[in-house]
């Protein structure tokens, strides 16, 4: 097992490594676009000399390493810093909005990759078969759809004509209030406002772990071993869910990161249906030039990323010896 | 030079004479040198250097505002290319990206900044637009003369008319700063920005419009205006001012004056038809270096404690000191002597004459309760501290509940002596606009201030039981020369493009025709209370439809000339350099003044 | 050893032929197999139905794009003006025609497709080839950043680019490219990593040919049906995104795609209202794209033993 070990000590420096270049990179990067958060205020009518001492306060006029030496050495003390904008704390700001992008794709995004688990399984299964040749088509139809087209149709349909659903909102103005954060969550007003996000959501990206199982599907399908339980004469639903069971890797690897990414990328859905998320905070943030907040959004969701890639290829490194690193 | 290709000249016909003769001689240039430049040391009636295509900027990142301006730009730029033999690319720009550049004068390829100003309650006096044409604020170092117009005299004139001895020379002061801008054509009005809102007639009985419109920045229609169906009153908004319960920190003038002005509450303010109204007490102008406020005996808080001197006296001085600690992004420096209270009264004295205060400061800022300022610890930190609700204000409408970015929640109190609010209001955060009429639609949403006219026009066709209103507001929308480079440094040619656009269309395509063009270059709309009279103005352009005629004649009249082609060319002397080198300031030895103001 | 069997028997006499035709002779070659499936063949012809559209459409734009259309009886400005004969698509707020608009903004969404879709092949390939066959060292930089940008949340990593080059339609196509070759990346490695081990490729390195050689003879043309599905995927995803950057604001508004179309519809509120403004670019947007991934996935049905590792990465790029 010493090149188990070997290949895990290296790649965990690797990613260690590699997370502190993602948050210099990231830092170089933001400080580097041109304007900086006063300009706004400018033009929404701040006081120059006001701005002038703001700039000072918060060190824009310092060079840039320095700027970069004092974000460091309060990140290791665990401050996260303002957001100079709304001067709020940055993890205050941002907290209450994971946690809604979180409520939104957690489930959205388990229960598509679900669902297209089975819908790849059924269509991978029939191999050339009317279903597996059509039955696909809706599916990549409503993918090929830019995600805030979709959610416009679906306010249009089911909550203008039909009247079926709220407009938009994650809550109606007119609920109760001065609860415990996590009380409006469990209410009937919350479910009624998530049905229409919900699908938007799943109709974007249900063709991705549909496509993947479909292939996965027909991949394990001309294996041997299946090939041996056709011949051992087991069930067919029996053995399809033998196949399923060996061809969810591909999907399960690539779950945690699609919902990594998600976070910063269902700003389109956020935006029409009006869901108070991460993802409309984090471009509103980038044009305001509001530094702190889309620097830790941003190396939150990166290290989520970079986290599950090392996760997966660790496991793998247990399940397969060959793609040790052998340096 | 002079060796013209004759057969050039059958293309020309529509052109006069002299623009035939300078025809030849450019394709003269043309034919023989290649580069189309230079053009000087010729004969007479020559042409100079072809002037290239311009550029202009507008703001790409700023919602229903930008909608409108990509509805007008192509109208611009039809009037200025159709008829000033120009070419014009508009491009988009976020604001951050614009701005910082023009801070520190990075970008020099730019020509026009289209620009529009949010028509905030203490814009109202035209002081805090007029500094961004202060020659000290030009070029590079931070602060941002938008035009980069770089002129002593203005300067003068604006600086004199600050430290007036009385309002009466002030506003006199204020009317010739603007007609002296007005005629060098610093900057271009088109027409004024609206306010416009949209409410439900079966639900609302609106008041309080007048010409401040449905907008956040005339916060009257919150206390006139009254539900009759329904007990809450849903009001949408932008998600800004409900991200901190620390109020004095926000720097976009919609949040901020719903907060200062609807749930906290300034000593006197302006109305919805631009009259002064008292709200907590009667202000003074004992003269122009001491201001006494008396506050009213019935002026209370939120919680039942009287609005007090010592309340005054703290809310300006805590102001300066977030100013000046970098937390209060609005804090003006104001030449402060002292500050005394006694009482029910608030004594205010200046080191220098400062009319502009009892109009701006005075009206910007709602009294803040100091004992809660105290206990929050927002003398210390005036940056960090935020506020538990219930929040203690001085305004008609109490803060009982703020979720971040959803919605901050609100109920009427008797303990104004001026205004109250009929209902509770919710002002709920939108992202966008198409999602706010929409909820409009369903009943989700009672008010919709602040939207675009398309919106505004879909509300009054499409939706039952809604009504929107234009109010033509106090600001404009702008042309912003970029003054110190070629060719809008030279006055006649931003005259000339002034001249040349069809601010009717403009105004019947983006505007629903719902407004009154801007025939004069005062920066501030004709609808603003210190409007200059007209008389004593500069007039861009004869008709609304614009006068193409005085645009070229404007050129013609001072050596400009066209080709063949119908491009324009300066005039063959013309000094196209910069005013300035790139990335620095006007230099005293040009503009002597800098000397004492830089 | 379907495909690959019947195309990239590449032996060093044959490479010995001009390089660049065996790539072409690859690419031609899967796209005739791929042709004889019909369903194939069907969303092929839709895209080259776009495409000649946007060769020919804003020949028959029957209007300028920004020409104000009037009410020819009442002198008003047709804002949002339904259907009619004049206007087969009516017209938008800003009294422009919709069909005008549609037949031009074909053009901005080709160049969109292919340039993106370019884009992200040509990168993907550069560093999926070189990181899968100088390997070592270079192979974990490559990687390892490959996983940087893996990281980046899409859009708003987009937009932060796009502050870099300025807002603009080329801009907005470029940042697609400069972030989503990452998946190509990935697959290209893979399998630059398994056609190194072939033995032509020993063979060639044995005989002492240089790195570039090898790379351009030898791994470029036995890689290349791979980019066509890249191609075709890439096409689709950089539509899509351009329309959702121009939909946030960050692309030039008058360069008329049919993303900025329905930006415009929905910016002015008249997404439901006028249908015949935001539902035709929207339909398009979706059949192409749709068409595009149809296309790539016919590739799939050839050359499924690989067709697993790119449709993963690609699919979720």
């Amino acid at each position: 097992m010493s090149s188990l070990k070997r290949y895990f000590a290296v790649r965990s420096a690797q990613t260690v490594v590699m997370l502190f270049l993602v948050l210099t990179a990231l830092f170089v990067l933001f400080r580097s676009m041109p304007g900086d958060f006063t300009t706004q205020m400018a033009a929404a009518g701040a006081n120059e000399a006001a701005l002038a001492r703001i700039r000072e306060q918060w060190g824009l006029n310092e060079p840039l390493y320095v700027q970069y030496f004092e974000y460091i050495k309060n990140l290791l003390r665990g401050d996260l810093g303002q957001s100079p904008v709304y001067r709020v704390d940055v993890w205050e700001f941002v907290k209450l909005r994971m946690f809604n992008t979180f409520i939104l794709v957690a489930p959205a995004m388990t229960f598509t990759y679900l669902f297209g688990s089975v819908v790849g399984t059924i269509a991978g299964s029939k191999r050339g078969g009317l279903l597996e040749r059509i039955g696909i088509v809706p599916v990549i139809t409503t993918g090929s759809f830019p995600a805030f087209f979709t959610s416009i149709v679906l306010i249009v349909v089911f909550a203008d004509w039909f009247n079926l659903f709220p407009t938009s909102g994650m809550l109606s103005a007119t609920s109760a209030t001065g609860l415990e954060w996590w009380e409006p969550y469990l209410s009937w007003d919350f479910a009624h406002h998530y049905v229409l996000p919900f699908t938007a959501v799943f109709l974007r990206y249900l063709f991705i772990p549909s496509l993947i199982m479909r292939t996965s599907v027909v991949e394990v399908m001309g294996q041997d071993h299946t090939e041996y339980h056709r011949l051992t004469g087991i069930s067919p639903t029996k053995r399809l869910r033998h196949v399923a069971k060996h061809a969810s890797l591909p999907v399960i690897t690539i779950y945690p990161v699609s919902l990594a990414r998600a976070l910063g990328g269902v700003v389109l859905i956020e935006t029409v249906f009006n869901w108070p998320g991460i993802g409309f905070t984090l471009v509103e943030a980038v044009l305001g030039r509001d530094y702190p907040v889309v620097q830790f959004v941003f190396f939150i969701v990166a290290t989520f990323v970079i986290l599950s890639n090392f996760v997966v290829d660790l496991v793998y490194g247990v399940i397969d010896p060959r793609i040790r690193i052998d340096d | 030079m002079a060796s013209a290709d004759d057969t050039t000249d059958s293309t020309i016909d529509r052109r006069s004479v002299l623009r035939a003769l300078g025809a030849a001689s450019a394709a003269g240039l043309a034919g023989c040198s290649g580069s189309g430049g230079g053009g000087g040391g010729g004969g007479g009636g020559d042409l100079g250097e072809r002037v290239s295509s311009l550029q202009m900027e507008y703001w790409s990142d700023y919602g229903g505002f930008t909608t409108t301006q990509e509805q007008m730009a192509p109208i611009i730029r039809q009037g200025v290319e159709q008829h000033l033999g120009v070419g014009m690319e508009v491009v988009p720009k976020g604001i951050s990206s614009q701005l910082g550049e023009l801070a520190n004068d990075q970008n020099r390829a730019n020509n026009i900044s289209f620009t529009w100003w949010v028509p905030a309650a203490d814009r109202l006096d035209p002081q805090e637009l007029l500094n961004n044409m202060r020659i000290d604020w030009a070029g590079a170092g931070g602060q941002s003369n938008y035009s980069n117009y770089a002129d002593c005299e203005y300067t003068q004139l604006l600086q004199d008319q600050t430290t007036a001895e009385t309002s009466e020379k002030r506003t006199q002061g204020m009317y010739e700063t603007i007609a002296y801008m007005a005629d060098d054509c610093a900057i271009g009005n088109l027409c004024p920005v609206a306010n416009i809102g949209a409410w439900r007639t079966d639900r609302v009985e609106m008041g309080g419009i007048g010409n401040g419109g449905i907008a956040r920045s005339n916060a009257e229609w919150a206390f006139k205006s009254e539900l009759t169906e329904g007990d809450e009153m849903v009001v949408a908004i932008n998600p800004i001012a409900t991200e901190t319960s620390n109020w004095l920190t926000h720097s976009a003038s919609m949040p901020e004056a719903m907060w200062q002005h609807m749930i906290s509450s300034p000593v006197h303010k302006y109305n919805e038809d631009f009259e002064i109204v008292e709200l907590l007490g009667s202000v003074d102008v004992v003269d122009a270096q001491e201001v006494v406020v008396e506050l009213f005996d019935d002026a209370q808080f939120t919680n039942g404690d009287p609005v007090t001197g010592e309340d005054v006296k703290f809310t300006f001085e805590q102001i300066k000191r977030g100013g000046e600690a970098g937390a209060y992004p609005g804090a003006a420096p104001v030449p402060y002597d002292s500050i005394e209270a006694d009482g029910k009264t608030c004594r205010f004295t200046f080191t220098e004459p400062y009319i502009p205060f009892v109009n701006t400061t005075l009206m910007r800022w709602g009294v803040v309760h100091k004992q809660s300022f105290e206990e929050a610890g927002a003398v210390q930190d005036p940056g960090g501290a935020q506020f538990e609700t219930p929040i203690v204000t001085s305004g008609p409408l109490q803060v009982t509940s703020l979720d971040r970015g959803q919605r901050v929640v609100t109920e009427p109190v008797d303990t104004h002596p001026t205004y109250s609010a009929s209902q509770p209001i919710i002002f709920e955060a939108f992202r966008n606009e198409e999602t706010i009429i929409t909820a409009l639609e369903a009943g989700e949403v009672d008010i919709a201030p602040e939207i675009s006219p398309p919106n505004a026009k879909r509300v009054n066709e499409e939706v039952d039981n809604a009504k929107a209103e234009f109010a033509g507001t106090h600001t404009s929308y702008n042309l912003q020369y970029v003054c110190h480079t070629a060719p809008c440094k030279f006055p006649e040619f931003r005259k000339a493009v002034a001249a040349v656009v069809n601010r009717q269309k403009l105004i019947d395509v983006a505007m629903n025709g719902q407004v009154e063009p801007d025939m004069y270059p005062t920066y501030i709309s004709h609808n603003h209370p210190l409007y200059p009279p007209e008389d004593m103005l500069y007039k861009q352009a004869d008709d609304p439809t614009g006068s193409p005629d005085k645009g070229v004649s404007l050129l013609e009249d001072a050596g400009w000339g066209f080709d063949g082609d119908g491009n324009l060319h300066y005039p063959p002397d013309a000094d196209l350099e910069p005013l300035w080198p790139q990335g620095e300031a006007p230099s005293a030895d040009d503009f002597p003044c800098m000397e004492d103001l830089g | 050893m379907s495909l690959r069997g019947r195309l990239t028997e590449t032996t060093p006499e044959r490479v010995s032929g001009v390089t660049d035709s065996y790539i072409v002779r690859n690419f031609v070659g899967a796209l005739g197999i791929m042709l004889r499936d019909r369903t194939t063949a069907f969303y092929f012809a839709i895209l080259v139905g776009v495409t000649l559209l946007g060769v020919v459409g804003p020949m028959l734009a029957p209007y300028g794009i920004q020409e104000t259309q009037y009410n020819a009886a009442t002198g008003q400005v047709l804002q949002a003006a339904g259907p009619s004969v004049a206007h087969p698509l009516g017209t938008t707020f800003a009294g422009y025609d919709v069909l005008s608009r549609l037949l031009v903004g074909a053009r901005p969404t080709v160049i969109t497709g292919l340039l993106g879709g370019a884009m992200i092949l040509s990168i993907g390939t550069a560093v999926g080839v070189t990181a899968g066959y100088v390997g070592g060292r270079t192979e974990t930089v490559l990687m390892r950043f490959t996983d940087f940008v893996y990281g980046v949340p899409l859009i708003p990593f987009g937009i932060v680019l796009i502050t870099f080059l300025g807002v603009g339609f080329l801009s907005s196509i470029v940042v697609i490219g400069l972030i989503l070759w990452r998946g190509g990346a990935r697959v290209i490695r893979a399998q630059t990593l398994q056609v190194k081990q072939y033995p032509f490729v020993r063979v060639a390195k044995a005989t002492g040919a240089s790195t570039p050689r090898i790379i351009v003879k030898h791994i470029l043309p036995n890689v290349a049906p791979m980019a066509i599905f890249f191609l075709s995927l890439g096409v689709g995803y950089a539509i899509v995104l351009q329309a959702s950057l121009t939909f946030l604001g960050v692309a030039d508004p008058f360069t008329p795609s049919w993303g900025v179309m329905i930006r415009n519809a929905f910016r002015s509120g008249y997404m439901s209202e006028a249908w015949w403004w935001s539902i035709p670019p929207g339909f398009l947007i979706g059949l192409t794209v749709l068409s595009t991934f149809m296309f790539g996935r016919g590739y799939e049905d050839l050359v499924n033993e690989d067709a697993e590792s790119a449709e993963t990465e690609a699919v979720a790029a």
